[in-house]
């Protein structure tokens, strides 16, 4: 790993220098924007204020906050951060906890001028989690998790200041695997080129869940994935096939394990209970978020900061590379934390990796051999979290 | 010669580095290099392979070294158990194989196996689980009067219980505060609680066995607490000890949702002390052994992947809490397996390791216990899915329950003894552990073994 760049929290977050000094926890979730014309990372700054931090990356080994915005709400708390293209302007959505509203969507087209909030997404419990897609019929689509709820929002609609907000569906779980655990968690959609549907992966209360979402106001539930060891999945992401997901269980001494789907989706299981393998740095930690870029996976291991592991033989994954973000003490069981890489984002055209470590900052780096993804490079769909804002999925262009 | 020496010192002072900062030893990768399957703080004394792969399961040793037996649980291709004589430790023998008769015809096997005294004889109760395809499907034990060894032994009865067959998977034997040599076994949805001296008495009449109550020793049941997530409705396994502090005897079971403390010095009125579930990771419990002061305990779920976990029970016996949902502490031998019984002899812990074989740990520290022992008993391919595809038709983790099942000690002389499923029967010695007793560590003597000869 070569490491390209680092920021610290203080050099993100507009306060955190009169706040608390460079201390813990001011980065949260970041999105990294694909075309390498718009070198524009997103940070999202988790509380005291929460918010958003815009990066300019024009000079990837020097990088630079450009704007930033924070609620006025003193106990908001902020959480996800994505991107999207429609009718040629860009847009970014920050999902707010604890704040009147659930989401602040602004326009970011004209940065690294400027950015311009352009509407709210009032959700009254919040929202969590987020991933704007490109749905095969060419609408973008927010999926939000928020409360126990997940979301489904037609962005077009929204921008155009429906009534609805263009919501087009909203759901809970199938059903309530295990008391005392309720919701969504994370969630991610992929389109399968195989059978030319829609997919929606999600994790939360039972484990993993993957839904047809060809029509997004109708849901079906295609398989899920209900392990012992699991009560609550709290992140997934599907190989660009769609045939493995990686998955986070996000508690100290879990693995991300390694879940085939094809016998549930052929029909000879009704779900999936048994991993293939599994993948750590550390067993006694646990990690947080990952990008698929197959044969590798891009993990924001908290306490074991970015990894990266290789799962082209999925029964035997293995790791690849590495980079410490986080060099503090590390959480155990007795007295539990949360340090260390929280996200992380990887440029498509270029392969350039982006790590947001919640106490450490901004870092970028470069992989030996990895100069970009596209999935035809490795015989699959060319399909990851990236999305072709422009054109669609590929398979169904 | 130093094109060759400079990298053995660079990569010399590599793993010195990544020792230091590894706290305790770590385990090689499977299969370790020759030479180095254990630690070298491990001699093997004996090694006997005892029959087909996946035909060994539990073992038990007796205490005193005046009457050196072991006994190992057989199962699916030969049900029944092995005496093994440790006369001469390192040159440990078969003398006894029972088998139940008609063999062909039962389907199952002898799993755990637990030793007692009573009025001057020493008892044998080997568990099984009998399927009801065949005979026997009612019997949860069989208990044998082995106070003749080497010459010989012989069957005195067996435990019925018609109401839940299927056999008892678990079972403990207990030497109660009342002086009672107590059977706690598997059976239904609670822990069912025998006395022995009422089986042995009983069964001395000449009363018929199939004519006998079943039920003539049951004196207790332990339930599981009922919680809406319950992944299984019964115990998997359980410890009792007494605890000195208090003067209860104590009943530590694993199942249901997750782990359960129960009060059973009155057994007609179990009394529920802690309840540890909700914890990430643990949809049940399995194995649940408790330190010495009965403060901590140890939870084992049966899970690949999962770790060990050390519970600290004090919020919950002080009433602080009314559930503990986290632990303080975990081990792995090798995180891509799991653990499966073990033996707490404070500050170690023994464990059979299915596939890690033989691995000790240091829990002096509970939130940071670490290795100190190990041996690879275990010579099969790890986690082998072309051996799952034969046997179960699924190409996944399925066969990751291979290789040691069970361990004992023998406090006198800190004889560890082990059996494998595929490998056998296998006795060692760790260096410097040449015997145990509780109150060596400031802790009261207190373990799996039972002071049979002698009052609480």
């Amino acid at each position: 790993m070569t490491l390209v760049s680092h920021l610290p929290p203080a050099s993100i977050h507009p306060t955190v220098a009169a706040v608390s000094g460079a201390g813990p926890r001011h980065t949260g979730d970041l999105v990294l924007e694909q075309e390498p014309a718009r070198p524009f990372a997103y940070v999202a700054l988790p509380y005291r204020p929460a918010g958003v931090a815009v990066l300019n990356l024009s000079d990837p080994a020097h990088p630079t906050r450009r704007h930033a915005w924070t609620a006025g709400e003193a106990d908001a708390r902020a959480g996800d951060v994505k991107y999207f293209k429609h009718d040629g302007r860009y847009y970014l959505i920050l999902a707010l906890q604890d704040a009147p509203d659930g989401a602040v969507v602004f326009d970011v087209t004209d940065l690294p001028d400027r950015m311009q909030e352009v509407g709210r997404i009032r959700v009254k419990e919040g929202l969590h989690h987020l991933f704007a897609y490109k749905h095969s019929d060419g609408r973008v689509l927010l999926f939000a998790t928020g409360g126990e709820d997940l979301y489904v929002f037609d962005m077009a609609h929204f921008l155009d200041g429906a009534a609805d907000q263009g919501l087009l569906h909203r759901m809970m779980p199938p059903e309530q695997l295990v008391v005392g655990e309720r919701g969504f968690q994370d969630v991610t959609a992929a389109y399968h080129p195989a059978s030319g549907q829609d997919r929606l992966y999600t994790a939360g209360a039972g484990g993993y869940f993957v839904y047809d979402v060809t029509d997004p106001a109708a849901p079906a539930l295609l398989t899920q994935v209900n392990a012992a060891a699991v009560r609550r999945g709290t992140a997934i992401g599907p190989t660009p096939d769609g045939r493995y997901v990686v998955t986070a269980a996000g508690y100290l001494t879990s693995p991300l394990r390694i879940y085939d789907l094809q016998p549930a989706l052929d029909g000879s299981l009704e779900r999936v209970r048994t991993a293939v393998s599994a993948w750590t740095a550390n067993w006694k930690n646990t990690a947080r978020r990952f990008e698929v870029r197959w044969p590798y996976v891009f993990v924001a291991a908290l306490d074991d900061g970015l990894q990266v592991f290789n799962m082209r033989d999925p029964f035997n994954p293995f790791t690849v590379g590495y980079y410490r973000t986080w060099d503090g003490p590390a959480g155990t069981l007795a007295s539990p934390r949360e340090d260390g890489a929280r996200d992380v984002d990887v440029r498509n055209a270029d392969g350039l990796i982006v790590v947001s470590d919640r106490s450490t900052g901004f870092w970028a780096f470069t992989m030996e051999a990895f100069q970009g993804w596209d999935g035809h490079g490795w015989g699959l769909p060319d399909i990851s979290s990236a999305q072709d804002w422009d054109h669609g999925p590929d398979g169904a262009r | 010669m130093h094109r060759l020496l400079l990298p053995a010192l660079l990569l010399a002072a590599f793993l010195a580095a990544d020792a230091a900062a590894q706290r305790g030893l770590v385990q090689p990768p499977h299969p370790p290099p020759p030479g180095e399957q254990g630690s070298p703080n491990i001699t093997v004394r004996s090694h006997i392979p005892l029959g087909a792969a996946g035909s060994v399961s539990d073992i038990e040793v007796e205490q005193d070294l005046d009457r050196p037996y072991a006994y190992v649980g057989r199962r699916v291709d030969e049900i029944g158990f092995d005496v093994i004589d440790l006369s001469d430790p390192d040159h440990a023998r078969v003398i006894h194989r029972w088998r139940i008769e008609n063999q062909d015809l039962h389907q199952g096997g002898a799993m755990d196996g637990r030793y007692f005294k009573y009025k001057g004889r020493t008892y044998y109760v080997q568990s099984v689980q009998l399927r009801q395809g065949g005979p026997n499907a009612d019997v949860g034990a069989i208990v044998f009067d082995m106070t003749d060894l080497p010459d010989r032994i012989h069957e005195v009865g067996r435990i019925r219980q018609s109401d839940t067959p299927g056999g008892f998977h678990n079972i403990f034997m207990y030497k109660h505060s009342s002086g009672a040599p107590l059977l706690f076994a598997t059976s239904g949805p609670q822990a069912k609680v025998f006395d022995m001296a009422k089986f042995i008495d009983g069964t001395a009449t000449e009363m018929e066995a199939v004519l006998q109550d079943e039920n003539r020793a049951l004196v207790g049941k332990i339930p599981v607490p009922q919680t809406e997530n319950m992944w299984s409705r019964g115990y998997h396994d359980f410890y009792v000890a007494y605890h000195p502090e208090t003067g209860q005897d104590r009943f530590y079971g694993g199942g249901g949702e997750g782990y359960y403390v129960y009060n059973v010095t009155d057994l007609a009125h179990p009394e529920l002390l802690v309840k540890i579930t909700g914890v990430p990771g643990v949809a049940w419990g399995h194995t649940f052994t408790p330190s010495p002061d009965g403060r901590y305990a140890i939870g084992e779920t049966e899970f690949q992947y999962a770790p060990l976990r050390i519970f600290d029970l004090k919020p919950a016996l002080d009433g602080e809490v009314d559930n503990i949902d986290h632990a303080v502490g975990a081990w792995h031998a090798d995180w891509h397996s799991l653990a499966h019984n073990h033996e707490v002899r404070w500050p170690y812990v023994f464990v059979a390791g299915y596939e890690t074989g033989l691995s000790v740990f240091n829990m002096l520290d509970p939130t940071d216990p670490y290795t100190v022992a190990y041996y690879d008993t275990f010579d099969g391919v790890h986690n082998d899915r072309g051996e799952a595809a034969r046997r179960m038709g699924s190409p996944y983790t399925w066969n990751v329950y291979n290789g040691a099942w069970g361990v004992d000690v023998r406090n006198a002389d800190g004889l560890i003894v082990t059996s494998d499923m595929t490998t056998g029967f296998w006795a060692f010695h760790m260096a410097g552990f040449d015997g145990w007793d509780g109150v060596d560590w400031g802790m009261p003597n207190v373990s799996s073994a039972q002071p049979w000869d002698a009052g609480r």
